[in-house]
């Protein structure tokens, strides 16, 4: 492991294996994904884009391997997540304001209450991904694209280093796509590092500098205009790679 | 082995039999459309019905109080429908909302039937704990005469029942009637509960509905294999139940039973192949050996860094 | 202080303390927990018993609340086999627990009278009659003391770890990537729970505790779409319960906390009611 002054990788990955049953979901993963750049994880249905994800936030089981991120000038990275909005109960209780603020609760740590700084940089971050005339709505009121950018600006809130994100542009509509990518691009040229699960294949080369072709093993991973290639997506793609791991 | 020749314990046990055997079958629908509860709520909720029967008509027949039984069990499952179909309040917590007012309700009436002359207590604790071995020869005829109606509506809607419980949007769209179909599915587990708490009370109810169906599932994918099964092991449970409480000085039926069916399910849960835990790990482990031969390194055995 | 007065105020902070951690439990859909809980305290009071072979000792109120976490560990033991869906695993692990109760009380408990119809039913009008007396001072009803700290417990709980619950019930995925592990929190809640239930039981009966935790938070859930307005009406609702109840009761001259659950009812069938007449009347403007 590189274990220079600053390290140029923002996630390590290496030999990680995982497996549902006795099926294999990723198998012998070794990535290095790239600080302050937006990378985007792609593969066909059941290709382990999301086990990946969630492997990395220490959420599941893995049979093998190991998953680091390096510290930046010498303290652990903030891991910022952003799910799915069919994951999240909607009918709960809670407001716009209130998801962001949410936030914040990592920084505050154990019994710490969130105080009026902490909200009002919560509705900083509403600012910022445009939804803050929403900040009172209970969150069922809200369409599709509205429920990302609020879970969006909640990972703002958390103020972290490497955002996780799974899928953030499905399902939302032309411009609140574009708003979220000009988001993507701010934080890129702050430094910050997006590793998105991401479908849809025409618009890769715009928004992303990385790609990561996955399907339960590692096709390829490296810079879009190398790696995003006609081979590497048919290898990718093709049916026959599911199951053929051995 | 004298008491197989007991009269009363082979009307019991044919009443457990009969009932045993329709709950699994009924309550097979019921987990698989994820309403395992319900039986547990619509016996709570059979309280108020029970009481009133007894204090309007005055008469403490099975069959009286078990009608009473129903129209309060039935007023329950269609609150508890209405409240989901129009509110955000979800099905567990309308059951329990229902449920539990309902069973006040009926401590309400029971205090005041206490005030009668002739009203005992043991009616309550009967109620609670099922009165099995009470059982009479007109009990029985009854749990057989209804689990055969029960049997025959199975029958008759076999394949509207399984569709609308694998995939109740499929079967809309299909066309099948949801209300209706969802109207009669909650009848007859509503029967089925009610024949139940004479057996083995009110808290054991969804252990009767839901133990042999959940055992059942293990062994097969299939809704009719399962079914079958379901039966099976709902109506041994009841049989070995009461065995087990004629042979067993002072061990009370209905817990028995719920026993017996506990273990049905442990042993289903773990030694069914394919779904069953064990075959499950030792597939896992097999696959690892194979993972890790292949790549011809160490095996961490890694149980996850985080919280699941 | 008058029974009277001693009764309404064991009924209003039980029923108000029961409605703290039903507000959680609804929203994170474990409703039917609570029922299960109640229940398998008759397990714990038993196994506390053949432990220590004193029906006036506090273990045994100990061995019931420690049943609550127990209860639901194994029912996520089961279900977490993935064999049997999470309501079912309810629906088995609960009735078999209370049917080893039952079997081990008539086995082997035959001389002490461990009254179960009271366990399960429980009566506020003879609370009065056990008193808590230190040093020859008598401090009023046991009960009220029981009830009162229970909601105090509950209070204290809800409003320290107030934005620990808030996350781990709405998002447990970003609790753990935040620190704040979701089992601790999870049991902990139980814990509060089955202290409360046990508590609870002795006034209004295991059955009845499900009406005080579920019934008032169902009605704010419908009320409000705020957090902490939910814990304040259901708390409400259960306050208000426990002295309409009361009033009720001795009215009709029937049991208390029999009434005390019609009322938590009767409030939740208003809850919907007006649920619909103001949704209705919105989407009526709307057009």
């Amino acid at each position: 492991m590189n274990n220079s002054a600053e390290n140029e990788y923002a996630v390590e990955v290496s030999r990680l294996t995982v497996a549902y049953d006795s099926k294999p979901v990723l198998s012998n993963v070794d990535l290095e994904l790239p600080r302050g750049m937006l990378t985007a994880v792609m593969g066909p249905n059941g290709a382990g884009k999301t086990t990946l994800i969630k492997a990395m936030l220490g959420l599941i089981p893995t049979v093998n391997g190991k998953i680091s991120f390096p510290e930046i000038k010498g303290k652990k990275p903030c891991i910022g997540y952003v799910p799915q909005s069919e994951s999240a109960d909607w009918d709960f209780p809670v407001s716009v304001l209130d998801v962001v603020t949410m936030g914040c609760y990592g920084r505050l740590g154990w019994i710490k209450r969130p105080r009026r700084e902490d909200r009002e940089f919560a509705m900083e971050c509403l600012k910022k991904t445009g939804m803050e005339d929403y900040a009172d709505r209970q969150i069922s009121r809200l369409s599709g694209g509205q429920q990302q950018r609020t879970f969006l600006a909640r990972a703002l809130a958390q103020k972290a280093d490497i955002y996780l994100m799974d899928e953030p542009f499905k399902g939302v509509d032309n411009a609140t796509e574009r708003s979220i990518i000009d988001l993507l691009k701010e934080l890129r040229s702050e430094g910050k590092t997006v590793v998105a699960v991401h479908h849809d294949l025409s618009t890769v080369s715009d928004y992303f500098d990385w790609v990561t072709l996955i399907n339960i093993k590692v096709v390829a991973s490296g810079e879009v205009r190398k790696v995003f290639t006609d081979e590497n997506l048919t290898r990718t793609y093709r049916a026959a790679n599911v199951g053929n791991f051995i | 082995m004298t008491v197989f020749k007991d009269y009363t314990f082979i009307v019991v046990a044919l009443g457990c039999l009969a009932l045993g055997g329709i709950s699994g079958v009924i309550g097979s629908f019921a987990v698989l459309r994820k309403q395992s509860l319900l039986g547990d709520g619509v016996s709570h909720a059979a309280l108020p019905g029970v009481v009133a029967a007894f204090l309007l008509t005055g008469i403490k027949n099975t069959a009286v109080l078990l009608a009473g039984a129903l129209f309060s069990g039935l007023t329950a499952a269609l609150l508890i429908s209405f409240t989901v179909k129009k509110t955000k309040v979800r099905f567990d917590a309308a059951l329990a909302t229902v449920m539990s007012s309902f069973f006040g309700l009926g401590t309400v009436l029971l205090t005041c039937a206490q005030k009668l002359p002739d009203a005992t207590q043991a009616g309550l604790s009967a109620f609670i704990y099922g009165q099995a071995s009470a059982m009479l020869k007109s009990d029985v005829l009854l749990i057989l005469v209804c689990s055969g109606f029960l049997l025959l509506g199975v029958i008759l809607f076999w394949k509207e029942f399984k569709v609308f419980s694998f995939d109740p949007e499929f079967a809309v769209q299909s066309g099948y009637p949801e209300k209706p179909l969802s109207l009669v599915l909650s009848l007859m587990t509503v029967i089925t509960v009610i024949l139940g708490i004479q057996t083995v009370g009110v808290v054991l109810m969804s252990a009767m509905l839901i133990a042999p169906a959940a055992a059942a599932r293990q062994w097969s994918d299939r809704l009719s294999v399962m079914v079958v099964l379901a039966a099976l092991f709902g109506g041994a449970s009841g049989v070995l139940g009461a065995y087990a409480s004629a042979v067993g000085e002072g061990l009370p039926t209905g817990p028995a039973i719920v026993v017996v069916s506990g273990l049905t399910v442990a042993a289903s849960v773990l030694f069914a192949p394919k779904r069953g835990v064990i075959s499950r790990i030792m597939k896992r482990k097999m696959n690892r050996l194979r993972l890790t031969v292949s790549f011809g390194g160490e095996s961490k055995d890694n149980e996850g860094r985080g919280n699941n | 202080m008058s029974a009277s007065l001693e009764i309404q105020l064991i009924a209003a902070f039980t029923a108000a303390a029961c409605a703290i951690p039903g507000v959680f439990l609804l929203l994170r859909k474990m409703s039917m927990v609570s029922d299960s809980i109640t229940h398998t305290i008759l397990l714990g009071i038993v196994l506390a018993f053949f432990a220590v072979n004193d029906l006036s000792s506090p273990f045994l109120l100990i061995g019931a609340a420690a049943m609550g976490p127990i209860t639901v560990w194994l029912t996520e033991l089961l279900s977490k086999t993935r064999t049997v869906s999470e309501d079912a695993a309810t629906g088995i692990v609960f009735p078999l627990l209370f049917s080893a109760a039952v079997i081990l009380i008539t086995k082997y408990a035959g001389t002490a009278h461990l009254d179960t119809d009271s366990v399960l039913l429980g009566e506020l009008a003879f609370a009065p009659f056990d008193r808590m007396v230190i040093f020859g001072f008598d401090l009023g009803a046991k009960g009220l003391y029981v009830s009162g700290s229970l909601l105090l417990i509950n209070i204290v709980f809800t409003a320290v770890f107030y934005k620990e619950l808030q996350v781990v019930s709405f998002d447990p995925v970003l609790a753990a990537v935040m620190g704040f592990s979701p089992v601790i929190l999870h049991y902990s809640l139980m814990t509060v729970a089955s202290l409360t239930a046990v508590g609870a039981f002795e006034a209004v009966g295991s059955v009845l505790v499900t009406a005080f935790m579920i019934a008032p938070a169902a009605s704010a859930y419908l009320i409000t779409e705020n957090l902490k307005k939910m814990l304040f009406i259901a708390v409400g609702i259960g306050l208000l319960s426990g002295l309409l109840g009361y009033h009720t009761a001795v009215l009709l001259d029937v049991s208390i906390a029999g009434c005390m659950a019609c009322w938590t009812g009767v409030f939740f069938g208003g809850a919907v009611v007006w649920n619909l007449v103001l949704r209705k009347r919105k989407s009526g403007v709307k057009r």
